[in-house]
């Protein structure tokens, strides 16, 4: 039993370290998957090894495993047809710097 | 006797030069700790199969509506059925007409391509109807990762492919990036329709109407949710296929959305190396969830562009003229 509490506690504190969904939705992973470990009842159901592949599947999407593992190039990050997308689309998420009309009727017309 | 005597030949017979490299990097084992750890991964219905985490079933509010007849995958016009073939007159015809007239075949590859080929590669990675064994990739969505049978789940599984094509399409150049993005999303809606209509017998247009515009909004956010995550981390993206393909299911298996996150990053991995010419020409296949993606090293990676290079080198008919690069 102290063992599963171990792994609860050590879900718990890497869910904490989530960052903050930059963009509101109708669920956030974080706050649910919060609330689901830190009830006591939930745990008494799930076995320790079950709890145990929990933790290692959540430290590893953490790590960032897959990202490393199958690494992308500028090809997929920076796509020819329109290089400036996906730091456009940060920036506007992020709130760094926000679309003038004048940029977004460029887009809605050229398409970039 | 004897035997021990041959084999005794055989040892002293061995030539000096046959010493395997192996052996001396072997004995250099202080340079052990330099090397590189290879980590192994498993193929992603392998990873969703280990965790035993008891099944809490969702509660969707709703008992999904299921097909009451099926549709053909793609059409009932010859043109897709499979194995068709255009008569040497009308080939011979299509190539003059491609030659005097100086059509853009990229432009008008991307129908065929998108439109038919990528979207059946789309569509039947999720799809399944009742009283009917699953293929293996609809096991993996329904029984293994124990997503709920109905037809909006499918719709999900189909936009998360089709967003992993667009992000190859973003990669063409921008005029052809357009049209194959457009063609495959055309096709997609124009099927949800016609089997909203005729496989699950909705006869209200009204309700179709007002499924499809549900279905274009969630089209727009998931691809927003993908993109951020995409070039954000493991973890922004695992919270995407949460929402989008689990549902936001709270007693979700943490392990099953890393399993799905390592089949999309897998497919990703393969489209970023294929060149655009092959993309471009529907050379490209899901891999299915219970194959592994190994990463290739750069001298394999070459050979396999020489290879596609050499292939299209003997392309040389009018229709099969392209300007989407080769190299890369």
């Amino acid at each position: 039993m102290s063992s599963k509490t171990e792994l609860q506690r050590m879900i718990v504190s890497l869910l904490k370290t989530l960052p903050k969904e930059r963009l509101t939705h109708y669920a956030s992973f974080k706050q649910t998957q919060l609330e689901r470990f830190q009830d006591a009842k939930v745990i008494e159901g799930i076995s320790e090894d079950d709890l145990k592949l929990q933790y290692v599947a959540l430290r590893e999407l953490v790590n960032d495993k897959y990202k490393n593992y199958y690494k992308l190039d500028d090809k997929l990050l920076r796509p020819k047809g329109n290089p400036e997308y996906y730091e456009r689309l940060l920036k506007e998420i992020k709130g760094d710097g926000k679309e003038t009309l004048l940029t977004a009727m460029r887009t809605v017309v050229f398409g970039k | 006797m004897l035997r021990l005597n041959k084999a005794n030949i055989a040892h002293s017979a061995r030539y000096l030069s046959s010493t395997p490299r192996v052996c001396f990097q072997y004995r250099n084992s202080i340079l052990d700790k330099y090397k590189q750890e290879t980590e192994q991964i498993d193929a992603p219905s392998q990873l969703a199969k280990e965790s035993s985490l008891p099944i809490i079933e969702q509660d969707l509010k709703i008992k999904p509506r299921q097909a009451r007849m099926k549709m053909p995958l793609l059409s009932d016009h010859k043109v897709e059925s499979p194995g068709y073939e255009l008569s040497g007159f009308a080939k011979t015809f299509g190539e003059l007409f491609v030659k005097i007239f100086r059509i853009d075949m990229d432009i008008t590859r991307s129908g065929s391509v998108a439109g038919s080929l990528y979207f059946a590669e789309c569509k039947k990675q999720g799809l399944f109807y009742p009283n009917e064994p699953m293929s293996e990739t609809a096991k993996f969505y329904y029984e293994t990762l124990n997503l709920p049978k109905s037809f909006s789940q499918q719709v999900q599984i189909t936009l998360l492919h089709y967003w992993i094509l667009s992000v190859r399409m973003r990669a063409l150049p921008f005029k052809y990036a357009r049209e194959y993005q457009q063609k495959l999303v055309d096709r997609i809606f124009k099927d949800l329709e016609l089997r909203m209509s005729n496989e699950l017998g909705i006869n209200s247009n009204r309700i179709i109407e007002g499924n499809l515009k549900d279905y274009h909004t969630q089209l727009l956010g998931s691809v927003l949710s993908y993109d951020e995550a995409l070039v954000s981390d493991d973890i922004t993206f695992a919270s995407a296929l949460w929402r989008n393909v689990f549902n936001g299911n709270p007693n979700v298996d943490i392990r099953h959305v890393e399993a799905l996150l390592a089949y999309v990053r897998s497919q990703l991995y393969v489209l970023n190396k294929m060149t655009d010419r092959e993309f471009g020409f529907g050379r490209f296949k899901f891999i299915p969830p219970n194959e592994v993606v190994k990463p290739i090293s750069k001298s394999q990676e070459e050979q396999m562009r020489q290879k596609v290079k050499e292939e299209f080198e003997k392309m040389t008919l009018p229709s099969q003229k392209s300007v989407l690069s080769v190299d890369e």
